[in-house]
């Protein structure tokens, strides 16, 4: 089982990040096509990157790219440089509709047959940042199997809403949290927005926190020494897996008995209490063993 | 309408309550065949819930049983013990989906039919209480007649998007807002999630306000001293009911064939807000008949 709590963005023309990024600890690598660099090197920065990529996967790190949005022109040479046994998956930016997500899921079956990957191999985390996006999400989230995760963007969503971005963050309130709930409703998981204000260790401490009490199981990450704290947060606590590992035991227990109705803690522990348990207890195991891992 | 201001969770494996529960100053009794039965209890549990059903009819009492969820091998035998003349619906635990309800409104119809009981006035009151559910809400509000209200599980919701259970509970007022608008939408009522500190008579009273403020209009509970508090909350104030009569008669003295507005204190009176002070007091006089009907059922027991 692969970890989500921190996604590090690195900028896919860096030869030199690229290179030191299986040294940090971030739970999942994320090589940028988009944002992070500029147009005129978007055809270089695939060609670094695809060099880089069997060296990236040799860290044991999932590997995400991040590729240019379907209305961009650009994604078909993305997916072309990128497409391979070294990726678990790509993120595409501002994903819009149903329709969209079908049509991304065909462009990479394409490459997935010519290269011999077996179909449906390259998952996808779609970015949910703009009003049509948010309104379609559930559909986006339910679109195709290979929907990994949903990712929230903060900057892109306001920035399309014509709206100022506040440090306590109430114009994305609503978003977010919509956000989170359809990826639960379709099983998958939900990730938060990176903070772009990398030198405020308290706000993002805050702001993991609040992500995760609305759901998200992970966060963006524009730079390594945010991971640390990101990891910290997303991680089940002592208290937390002390609970779940009672839960567990007394939910087996009472079925050996053949009784439905256990409590802990004096409260009824019912098949929705058990399976959140069993998540904490399995969270907790792999981030253990691949905190092992590479350390 | 009936008010459903409060909704009292009775065990359904134990005579005592079962017998305390017609006394109850609840608006409704929900004897509880789900989870709060042991699994071996359970047959005799449905055949002490059914015995009990006519007492609670007598006492005035709406009945709700909480029958075992859709896809568990209780279901059919809850539902073939309970439907009778005296049981006013039942709750459904876990509803993600419409094709649930539709599947359940299709299992009473039949079960109806063969009791000669009329077929669909057995009501259904479904526990939004996923994710998924909270998505589908308002589809699954409206996919039977048989919905008169929908009820939201603040603690199942949150074991399922994997979010720690706080005080204040601002993990799941997004979720509890959605449902209160989609029962709306579907002219249904929200129900909300049973405060679970039976010694916090405070906390209650908080929650249950600001369940209030987002339109739900009533609240499970899960011991009879729950229910003062519920039902004085979401009861109309006599200072509401004082206003609601103030801005009605300010309004019969508008001139209809000239304006639509009126004014009182300085405030504009239109129809949408006339409109709204009548259903307060139509909504006050079915809560003091409640009362009323409470009271007089305790005192007879005494």
């Amino acid at each position: 089982m692969n970890t989500f709590r921190s996604l590090l963005f690195i900028p896919g023309n860096s030869p030199k990040m690229l290179g030191k990024a299986s040294g940090l600890p971030a739970d999942t690598i994320v090589p940028d096509l988009e944002d992070s660099v500029p147009p005129e090197e978007k055809a270089n920065a695939r060609a670094i990157l695809s060099e880089h990529l069997p060296g990236l996967a040799a860290g044991g790190r999932p590997v995400f790219v991040r590729c240019n949005g379907m209305t961009t022109g650009m994604t078909w040479d993305d997916l072309k440089a990128v497409v391979s046994k070294h990726i678990v998956g790509i993120s595409i930016g501002k994903m819009e509709s149903r329709e969209m997500a079908l049509e991304l899921s065909a462009l990479l079956s394409v490459l997935e047959r010519e290269r011999g990957l077996p179909e449906g191999h390259t998952k996808v985390i779609p970015w949910i940042e703009t009003g049509k996006g948010l309104a379609n999400v559930r559909e986006i989230a339910a679109s195709t199997p290979r929907m990994l995760g949903i990712a929230f963007g903060a900057e892109d969503y306001s920035a399309d809403m014509g709206i100022a971005r506040t440090k306590e963050g109430a114009e994305i309130a609503t978003a977010r949290v919509l956000t989170a709930i359809a990826a639960r409703a379709a099983d998958i998981t939900p990730f938060d927005t990176p903070n772009v204000d990398f030198n405020d260790m308290e706000n993002l401490n805050q702001d993991c926190l609040t992500a995760k009490s609305l759901g998200f199981k992970g966060k963006f990450a524009i730079h390594p020494k945010q991971i640390e704290t990101i990891n910290a947060v997303f991680r089940p606590s002592a208290a937390e897996v002390d609970w779940a590992s009672r839960v567990v035991r007394a939910f087996e227990e009472g079925k050996r008995r053949g009784t439905a109705a256990v409590a802990v803690d004096g409260k009824m522990v019912d098949t929705p209490i058990w399976k959140n348990a069993v998540k904490i207890l399995d969270l907790h195991q792999a981030i253990e063993r691949a905190e092992k891992v590479h350390r | 309408m009936e008010p459903l201001r409060s909704l009292l969770f009775v065990p359904g494996n134990r005579e005592r309550f079962l017998e305390k529960a017609r006394s109850a100053p609840a608006d409704a009794l929900v004897p509880d065949l789900e989870s709060g039965v042991p699994e071996p209890q359970k047959a005799r549990a449905r055949q002490m819930v059914r015995d009990a059903l006519p007492a609670f009819a007598k006492a005035g009492k709406q009945v709700f049983v909480r029958v075992n969820q859709i896809g568990s091998a209780h279901l059919l035998a809850d539902l073939n013990s309970v439907l009778s003349e005296h049981l006013t619906g039942v709750v459904l635990p876990q509803i993600a989906s419409p094709d649930d309800i539709r599947h359940l409104d299709e299992m009473i119809s039949s079960l109806e039919g063969g009791k000669r009981l009329p077929v669909g006035r057995i009501r259904i009151i479904p526990f939004i209480e996923t994710a998924l559910g909270v998505e589908r809400a308002f589809e699954i509000a409206t996919a039977s007649s048989r919905v008169i209200a929908v009820a939201f599980g603040a603690e199942d919701f949150t074991a399922d998007m994997g979010v720690s259970r706080s005080a204040e509970g601002t993990e799941f007022l997004f979720a509890r807002n959605r449902v209160a608008v989609a029962a709306r939408a579907a002219h249904k009522l929200a129900i909300d999630s049973p405060y679970v500190d039976i010694s916090d008579a405070q906390g209650l009273e908080r929650d249950a306000r600001l369940a209030m403020r987002l339109g739900f209009k009533g609240k499970f509970a899960i011991h009879p001293d729950q229910l003062a508090v519920l039902n004085r909350v979401f009861s109309p104030s006599p200072e509401e009911v004082r206003e609601a009569k103030r801005i009605l008669a300010a309004f019969e003295r508008v001139d209809a064939e000239t304006y639509g507005t009126g004014s009182l204190d300085g405030k504009m009176i239109d129809t949408a807000i006339a409109l709204r002070a009548q259903k307060l007091l139509r909504d006050a006089e079915a809560v003091s008949r409640k009362d009323g009907l409470n009271a007089s059922s305790k005192a007879k027991r005494r």
